[in-house]
């Protein structure tokens, strides 16, 4: 199963624009991106981001060797929100560097039991993570019941230039 | 006139009461509870995308109230469309061809 991440370049302008607010102690910035899924014709499924929920800044926590670490609550709350609007949902981050953004190990390694609590909450609609950088954006999600991610996750930054990124590629 | 029929899908799924309304010929499209950022007001508002040219913009949205507390945008347009009242902010896409989803997700982004 393929996905794509397709979203208006203004929207993402908006979550990059949040995520670069400095926090008292946090050396970056996470949310929420909510989507909704559609598929057309047998094509590839695409989330549609239809919601941004920035972590409120009481929901960091310190913590060395990782640039941000948030708290139960703000995971709860990501969980309320997907069960209350059945919604699909990619916590997001972002790296600073221009060009393809590169999820960390610690990314790597923390992701699956955060998509866990979102599979067990909404375990109906894929989930999975967004990573912006400031010209680009690349997505793991997490097809309906998978422990692991669809790899090859298309983000379709929609607007003038158009972007069309995956892991290890830009196609546009 | 009508609207490619994937865009309606695509459209429905992200708001599920999307429905097409007509006026004049021309298709609209209705959401008719479009929740916004906590930090506007109002925070819910129904939309009329406007998916073709009108006004000298190549598409429009139309909102049923002026929304405060988000970005600065040029509130240049009151209007009635199918039997009800709208506004709308001045805005012209880039994109040549966009989906019904892409302009209401463009506008909203704009806006708030």
């Amino acid at each position: 199963m393929k996905f794509k991440v397709r979203a208006a370049s203004q929207f993402l302008d908006n979550v990059r624009r949040d995520l670069t607010r400095p926090h008292a102690f946090a050396f970056e910035r996470v949310g929420f991106v909510y989507a909704r899924e559609a598929v057309v014709d047998g094509g590839p499924s695409l989330l549609l981001p239809f919601a941004y929920a920035p972590v409120a800044d009481a929901h960091y926590m310190p913590k060395e060797g990782v640039g941000a670490c948030i708290s139960g609550d703000a995971i709860r709350e990501a969980m309320a929100f997907i069960l209350r609007e059945d919604a699909c949902v990619l916590h997001t981050h972002m790296h600073e560097n221009v060009g393809m953004p590169k999820f960390s190990r610690v990314d790597v390694r923390n992701y699956p039991g955060v998509v866990r609590a979102f599979q067990n909450t909404r375990p109906d609609r894929p989930h999975g993570a967004l990573l912006l950088s400031r010209d680009a954006a690349v997505a793991r999600v997490w097809p309906v019941g998978a422990a692991e991610p669809v790899m090859d996750s298309l983000v379709i930054s929609v607007g003038r230039p158009m972007g069309i990124f995956s892991e290890g590629a830009i196609y546009g | 006139m009508s609207l490619p029929k994937d865009q309606l899908v695509i459209i429905k799924s992200v708001w599920p009461d999307a429905q097409l309304v007509e006026e004049g010929g021309k298709p609209f499209v209705l959401l008719a509870s479009v929740r916004l950022p906590d930090r506007c007001t109002p925070k819910i508002v129904a939309c009329l995308i406007c998916p073709h040219e009108r006004d000298g913009y190549p598409c429009r949205l139309f909102l049923s109230e002026r929304v405060t507390g988000g970005k600065p945008v040029n509130w240049n347009t009151s209007t009635a469309i199918a039997e009800r009242s709208w506004q709308a902010f001045s805005l012209k896409l880039s994109n040549p061809t966009p989906t019904l989803y892409d302009i209401a997700h463009h506008f909203l982004g704009a806006l708030a």
